[in-house]
């Protein structure tokens, strides 16, 4: 009865009752879509690396060293000999050792030179291998197998005939338009940085960069008949990705590496890195956290300020309910209901806009960083959170609600104002 | 309110309630005369019509209109029938009439009385209209009452 009350005294201020249900529905929107976000962006990441128990590079910092091999973010600062990557293959507590050479693009993607064992043995997210979507991995020397993603953004198709320039911007400098190559194989979507790269062989890179010295390009045009295989065999290589025949190993095998008398080289472990990088993105998401909660802080009240700017033209509505026989108690409830519902169905067109604004958002992270957003239905997370909101609403609506049974009190029976 | 009824000069109705959830108003809020008018949902309404009819807003013809489309002399019918809805033993009336045309306080009036004469229920009027004194059984001066001022 007082809810039926309450739902039309609503519906009679629909406008200005729909504005506050907006304001608090794009907060609480906000807030929930940061946390998704959040969660599905650590998910995608952690999906990326599970297959991989170190990743050696040459010396440096772990989490550089985790950008530019995995998420091919950022640049290596150098280079590491393959007779180093040859040595720690060997080791018998190493089960694979796949070799990356980074450094080119094409059109902003960029080229990821690497061995066959790539495909055989890099897993991502439970247990799954990079699959073919069409045509072969590479076997030719000028070959390249394309992510999803580029074959999508670029419209390319098999045979696809594509020029490498070296460096990693969209604008990069120097082309190798001596050494066209050829599309041969696209791949399926994987959700990860597989998709926006483009694969060639080592022997490919080491190819188009003979008589480069220094990143240049060499003063003698370059016949591609003339290369002698010979001159293919990589001689350094940005990275590897290691995985062991055993987890036991990998700390000792890490301090091994980075102890590695001939070279000086880093041995990260993907998972603490990320760790690292997370506590320093923590900062920051936990201030965009605390500025939506302060949002919804601030829409729960414009809430309160509308139903108490509305309060003495409501004076005669109250004293006509008491004149019928309405408690006091029972304008106190009408009030409440009301800010308690407009409240609750903010909240739930909350939902409905987080997972709006996650749509929007996802194809943008998924070209900055090739990582997917997985939408979720709601958990116990979001449910506490809706909990905390609610609660603060119901708690604030007290105020209204007090005042409004003070007026009635005051006003008896007989309509004011 | 189970035994009283108030009927005020104006604006007695709820703007975002229609015409019958207005009339039923008393009948929430007191078990007695709900169970006066009858039993269930149905039975309320059937009263409520029952009431406006006999008022002269016959339910068809206005029930869709919200209370601000009506005149200020439909308002205070509707009024009226609230007031009346559930048998009440008493109903206190503050110059219900001052805000209709003159032509029409008396119709106004005899609607009430004869409600009230029907159901035994007292009512008790205040009213600056000495014209009007002339259709009730008792009537008595305010300064009468009012002992205490000597102004």
């Amino acid at each position: 009865m007082l809810l039926k009350l309450a739902w039309l005294s609503i519906l009679n201020r629909r406008s200005t009752a729909f504005l506050t249900i907006f304001s608090i529905a794009i907060s609480v929107g906000l807030l929930l879509g940061i946390e998704q976000l959040r969660e599905s962006m650590r998910n995608s990441f952690l999906q990326t690396v599970s297959g991989i128990d170190l990743v050696v590079g040459a010396r440096g910092d772990a989490i550089p060293i985790l950008l530019y091999s995995v998420f091919r973010l950022g640049e290596a600062t150098n280079n590491l000999r393959w007779q180093s990557y040859l040595e720690w293959t060997g080791d018998e507590r190493v089960e694979w050792a796949i070799p990356i050479s980074l450094g080119d693009s094409h059109k902003g993607y960029r080229i990821l030179g690497t061995t066959t064992d790539y495909w055989k043995h890099y897993k991502y997210s439970h247990n799954r291998k990079i699959e073919l979507e069409a045509g072969k991995f590479f076997d030719g020397l000028y070959d390249a197998v394309i992510g999803s993603v580029v074959a999508e953004k670029l419209e390319y198709q098999l045979n696809q005939q594509i020029v490498i320039a070296h460096g990693a911007g969209s604008a990069a400098l120097f082309k190798h338009d001596d050494q066209p190559f050829q599309v041969v194989g696209i791949l399926k979507p994987t959700g990860t940085p597989v998709d926006q790269t483009i694969h060639v062989s080592l022997e490919a890179i080491a190819a188009i960069h003979i008589g480069w010295e220094d990143g240049f390009p060499s003063t003698e045009t370059d016949n591609p008949e003339k290369i002698n295989l010979s001159d293919l065999q990589p001689k350094s290589i940005t990275a590897f990705l290691v995985r062991l025949t055993s987890k036991m190993h990998t700390f000792r095998l890490q301090g091994e590496i980075n102890a590695y008398e001939k070279e000086p080289l880093s041995a990260i472990l993907p998972g603490v890195a990320m760790q690292k990088l997370w506590q320093i993105m923590g900062i920051f998401e936990k201030s965009l956290m605390a500025v939506s909660a302060i949002v919804i802080l601030s829409s729960l009240t414009s809430l309160i300020s509308l139903l108490l700017a509305t309060m003495n033209e409501r004076r005669r509505e109250m004293a006509i309910l008491r004149s019928v026989g309405a408690g006091p108690l029972t304008v106190f409830y009408l009030l409440w209901i009301e800010a308690t519902v407009l409240c609750f169905v903010g909240v739930c067109l909350g939902f409905v806009f987080q997972y709006i604004g996650l749509i929007a958002v996802s194809p943008i992270v998924q070209d900055q960083l090739g990582l997917q957003i997985l939408l979720e239905w709601p958990g116990t997370k979001e449910f506490v959170f809706v909990l905390l909101i609610m609660t603060c609403g119901m708690l604030m609506s007290f105020f209204p609600a007090w005042r409004a049974y003070m007026i009635s009190l005051h006003d008896g029976l007989l309509p004011k104002a | 309110m189970d035994h009283i009824s108030f009927l005020f000069q104006q604006f007695n109705l709820i703007p975002y309630l229609n015409l019958i959830e207005n009339v039923l108003l008393p009948c929430r809020f007191s078990r007695l005369r709900y169970q006066n008018v009858g039993s269930d949902e149905a039975g309320l309404k059937d009263e409520a019509c029952r009431l406006l009819n006999l008022l002269g807003l016959e339910p068809e013809k206005f029930s869709h209109l919200t209370t601000q489309k009506l005149s200020v002399g439909q308002q205070q019918r509707v009024a009226a029938a609230r007031a009346l809805v559930g048998n009440p033993k008493l109903i206190l009336a503050d110059e219900p009439t001052s805000a209709l045309d003159p032509e029409n306080r008396l119709a106004f009036l005899e609607l009430i009385f004869k409600q009230c004469s029907k159901n035994q229920t007292t009512l008790i009027m205040v009213s600056h209209d000495t014209s009007l004194s002339a259709q009730f059984d008792r009537v008595i001066d305010l300064d009468v009452l009012n002992q205490a001022n000597g102004f």
